[in-house]
């Protein structure tokens, strides 16, 4: 197992991007609170910092403290049932505890409901709790893909909240500072793209275990050239091993996806799973969110209102479906895995349908497996074991 | 002549078959507790397969280190049903610690579903009510006949169900009455599981459960098809162990030879 030398360049680049939050806002720049779904290019334009709170809930918990931080917000009275991000998140503004030191408040709130209805209220939670104006996105549900109407009327909010965090303390966003950012948002993303699909190779060089830790600045930097050159030098050794037939996992046996977000409390011991039974998790719903197309300079508004209204949680069953049949096809995966994930309903919603529809469409074997991506009261491993290991032998790989 | 041994290390019993030349020619069960160690070393010597090949299944399997190998319950248990009754297409194992529903295609899995996560629908669902209704589990065919009407039990969660049952009692209701809606409360809870996988004719059953004919009826009633029941079906898992353990010695030997 040859680790990724990326893995380190990832620490010091986040720990640069916590540094650069902290000197910003120090500094007078202001300072953007957004959900993974907003279009941040927009405040990015207007020379905001932004911060992520999902993301945030996710260092929290591939770091451990997940459980402790949630029970801090369960004791405001929040149901359990809640979304763990928003429990992990809030519980660290109560506490005040955070992996990264301290958070930086923010001036101004960015949610868009195009992942989910939860967010939605986290968000307006935190705003009450910093006392400071929310600007909300409203993208509408996809039936097939955004009509026309659609981005006409998602276009007319951006628009409006441009002209907002410019009032709000930020510069004016015209389009041309608009379309800058918006073209180093796609540069990072189609390099996304390029180490993602370099998962299809035999045998498969970067998975989807490496996917969801190198996620973090596509989700948390698109818009910048830090972003840019994390991702091309990614790139550069993900094909430097493709070409030297370099395997992620020992002696590959059997390739598979996944839908649906990683199960942060147990990441490690899963890849460790997964090695051992040589299974390559060679894709994933969840990291490829951010490989978009269509995003074009041209027209940035536009082009924004159509890429954000169109991500995959803002569609219905059916979409799911053709994604992850596409992906089992692409990568030529004969295993597919479902993680119902107990926070996320949005994502979960309706997978016993899609995995039967996905393996008629496919022959592809698929299996169900229940957690939680940030509470460890909802994860065992014990049962991921009971379900992963027959679904490995159902492939033919063996311990 | 060789023999080989399967070992189904599960979390109420213990079971072993040893098998010769594509034969059954001895099976033990022993209880798994205090020490599914001990029990485990224990079914090997009462079935006379110490020394010999063992290959491993079931919750505890990797306890036994002596080990050829360790396969998970599922592919075992495909691998047995292949054996016992080839033509199924769809196997119901109702276990101490669970239940599962699995597609078969000629001894092979195709898809599965399992309940682990919650006692109801699991045989200790019924250890539990048997408890609670002084009906011990050889007692049940005779107590759920064909002529009792079942009461309705919840079927969602054991602890619940337990003081229904014990509302159920002290309101004077017929304890016949109540094991059968027991029974249906079970198997129902199975049948929604099968509705993961899909269930297909024809059925059969395995698991220590399946001795009891009024579960084997209260199941194809839930199912809605007929069910059938092999010999032996508490074994049946490791006997797809010992199958599976023979296969392995005698690609070590191909591989050995070349
Ligand atoms: S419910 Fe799902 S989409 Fe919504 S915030 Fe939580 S993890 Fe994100």
């Amino acid at each position: 197992m040859i680790k990724l030398r990326a893995n380190k360049r990832l620490q010091t680049t986040i720990r640069n991007q916590v540094l650069w939050t902290r000197f910003g806002s120090k500094i007078g720049r202001p300072v953007a609170w957004v959900t993974s779904g907003s279009p941040v290019e927009i405040v990015l334009a207007a020379g905001f910092i932004p911060f992520y709170p999902e993301n945030h809930a996710a260092i929290c918990a591939a770091r451990g403290m997940s459980q402790d931080l949630a029970e801090q917000t369960e004791a405001e009275g929040y149901s359990r049932d809640l979304c763990s991000y928003f429990r992990v998140d809030v519980g660290s503004q109560i506490s005040g505890r955070t992996p990264l030191g301290h958070l930086v408040p923010p001036d101004v709130i960015l949610v868009s409901n195009n992942i989910c209805g939860t967010v939605q209220n986290w968000f307006r939670v935190t705003a009450e709790r910093f006392n400071v104006p929310l600007l909300f996105l409203d993208t509408p549900f996809n039936d097939a893909a955004p009509t026309e109407a659609d981005v006409a009327y998602v276009r007319e909010q951006l628009v409006h909240i441009a002209a907002e965090v410019a009032r709000l303390g930020g510069r004016r966003v015209t389009e041309d500072r608009l379309s800058k950012v918006v073209l180093r948002s796609r540069d990072a993303l189609e390099l996304w793209a390029e180490v993602l699909a370099m998962a299809a190779e035999r045998p498969a060089p970067f998975t989807s275990f490496d996917a969801f830790v190198h996620m973090a600045p596509i989700v948390s930097m698109r818009g910048t050239r830090r972003c840019i050159s994390y991702y091309r030098a990614l790139r550069d050794e993900v094909r430097e091993r493709m070409k030297a037939g370099i395997s992620s996992v020992p002696d590959e046996r059997a390739r598979v996806v996944w839908d649906n977000i990683a199960i942060w409390p147990v990441h490690k011991q899963l890849k460790k799973l997964f090695e051992q039974y040589h299974v390559s998790l060679v894709g994933d719903t969840y990291t490829s969110a951010w490989t978009v197309e269509h995003l074009e300079p041209e027209d940035p508004f536009t082009s924004l209102a159509k890429v954000y209204t169109d991500i995959i949680l803002n569609h219905g069953a059916a979409h799911r479906v053709k994604v992850l049949s596409n992906m089992v096809r692409k990568f030529d995966a004969t295993g597919f895995v479902l993680h119902s994930n107990r926070s996320c309903k949005r994502y979960s919603l309706g997978q016993f349908g899609v995995k039967t529809a996905v393996s008629s469409a496919t022959g592809a074997t698929g299996v169900v497996v229940e957690a939680d991506m940030a509470d460890p009261r909802s994860v065992s491993f014990e049962h991921l074991q009971q379900r992963l290991v027959p679904f490995f032998e159902t492939l033919g790989a063996s311990g | 002549m060789t023999r080989v041994a399967g070992l189904d290390i599960g979390s109420t019993a213990t079971k072993c078959v040893m098998m010769e030349d594509g034969r059954v020619i001895a099976s033990v069960v022993v209880p798994s507790m205090p020490d599914m160690r001990v029990a485990a070393e224990r079914a090997l010597r009462e079935c006379g397969a110490e020394g010999i090949p063992v290959l491993t299944t079931g919750y505890g399997r990797a306890l036994y280190e002596a080990r050829l190998a360790q396969v998970s319950e599922i592919t075992a248990l495909a691998a047995g049903v292949g054996f016992v009754a080839p033509v199924a297409a769809t196997v119901v194992d109702i276990g101490g610690q669970d239940s599962k529903v699995v597609r078969v295609e000629a001894g092979k899995v195709v898809d599965f579903a399992m309940n682990d996560r919650c006692a109801a629908g699991t045989g200790r669902f019924l250890e539990v009510m048997s408890r609670v209704l002084h009906i011990p589990f050889e007692e049940f065919d005779a107590v759920a006949c064909d002529e009792v009407e079942p009461l309705p039990v919840t079927s969602t969660c054991t602890v619940f169900a337990e003081s229904e049952v014990v509302g159920l009692l002290s309101a004077r209701h017929p304890p016949a009455r109540i094991l059968k809606g027991v029974l249906t409360s079970v198997c129902g809870r199975v049948a929604s599981l099968g509705r993961q996988v899909g269930v297909k004719a024809p059925v059969v059953a395995t698991g220590g459960t399946m001795y009891s004919q009024a579960v084997v009826r209260a199941l194809s009633n839930a199912l809605g098809v007929p069910v059938a029941v092999p010999a032996a079906p508490q074994f049946v898992t490791a006997t797809g162990a010992a199958l599976l353990c023979a296969r392995r010695v005698a690609a070590d030997v191909a591989a050995a030879a070349v």
